[in-house]
């Protein structure tokens, strides 16, 4: 069986493409347990995200102190050159402007699959 | 109340026809959401996506089928409005299934361009059992 091709961006990868990045598809579960999301500002900063919510209630009601999130950036210039970063993490202030502490980031790069693959 | 949204109306078939970057949002393993940047098109009165039956996304919407479709313009990050589509996301294919990229063009082309050499081994890997349809009829939707 033919392994996978590892298409994740190293640390300083991610790093560069966030710096560049401001808008995010910001995600929750709701109280009936349907995912909700929106698109909104989302900025990492000093090891946190830093989120401008839209005002779409099922999303702000999804969210609570301390729960669970997950922020998706993503650019698709061309097919090749796709790149997309996924944060996973929780709620850590709500006031003046939403914080969510990282726990986890996974990342992919359409330009590092292999040749055979093109 | 599935999060506000309302029966599909004609302006949001309107949209979905001409819109094809979407985020698929499901559940993890821990009850939490996860979204996935994908590309779809409107087919038949759903949203269809293909992807690898091996996937994680796979096999969290066979744990839980409930799914959000964070549909966009392709220049998403430049405002405007989405729609969010809910719905049961059925998971089709095996030996002998057809996943016609051609047909999702003439509903409305990506405005990127895929290699013909992706685009054959979507239709080869599709035939084979190895990628399926995702496939979402919403039950609501919403503009936000």
């Amino acid at each position: 069986m033919t392994p996978r091709p590892d298409i994740r961006m190293t640390a300083e990868e991610i790093d560069a493409f966030l710096a560049e990045q401001t808008v995010a598809v910001i995600a929750a579960v709701d109280p009936e347990g349907w995912p909700v999301g929106a698109v909104g500002r989302v900025q990492r900063v000093d090891g946190l995200l830093d989120i401008d919510l839209p005002p779409f209630d099922a999303l702000v009601e999804a969210i609570r102190d301390g729960g669970p999130i997950c922020c998706v950036f993503e650019d698709s210039p061309t097919y090749h050159t796709i790149r997309g970063v996924t944060i996973r993490g929780r709620v850590r202030r709500r006031d003046p402007q939403l914080e969510v502490e990282i726990e986890r980031t996974t990342s992919f790069d359409f330009g590092k699959l292999p040749r055979s693959e093109r | 109340m599935t999060t506000r949204g309302g029966a599909l109306a004609p302006e949001h078939e309107a949209f979905l026809a001409h819109n094809r970057k979407v985020f698929l949002l499901v559940r993890s393993e821990d009850g939490t959401a996860v979204a996935y940047p994908m590309t779809g098109a409107w087919i038949d009165g759903a949203l269809e996506f293909s992807t690898y039956r091996k996937s994680v996304k796979v096999r969290r919407i066979a744990r839980d089928d409930r799914v959000c479709c964070v549909v966009t313009p392709w220049d998403w990050r430049d405002g405007g409005r989405v729609l969010l589509v809910w719905g049961h996301c059925q998971i089709r294919g095996g030996s002998g299934h057809r996943w016609d990229s051609s047909r999702m063009d003439a509903v409305a082309p990506a405005p990127i361009d895929v290699p013909p050499q992706i685009r054959a081994n979507v239709a080869a890997r599709t035939a084979d059992g190895k990628r399926v349809t995702l496939r979402v009829e919403p039950i609501a939707a919403v503009f936000v």
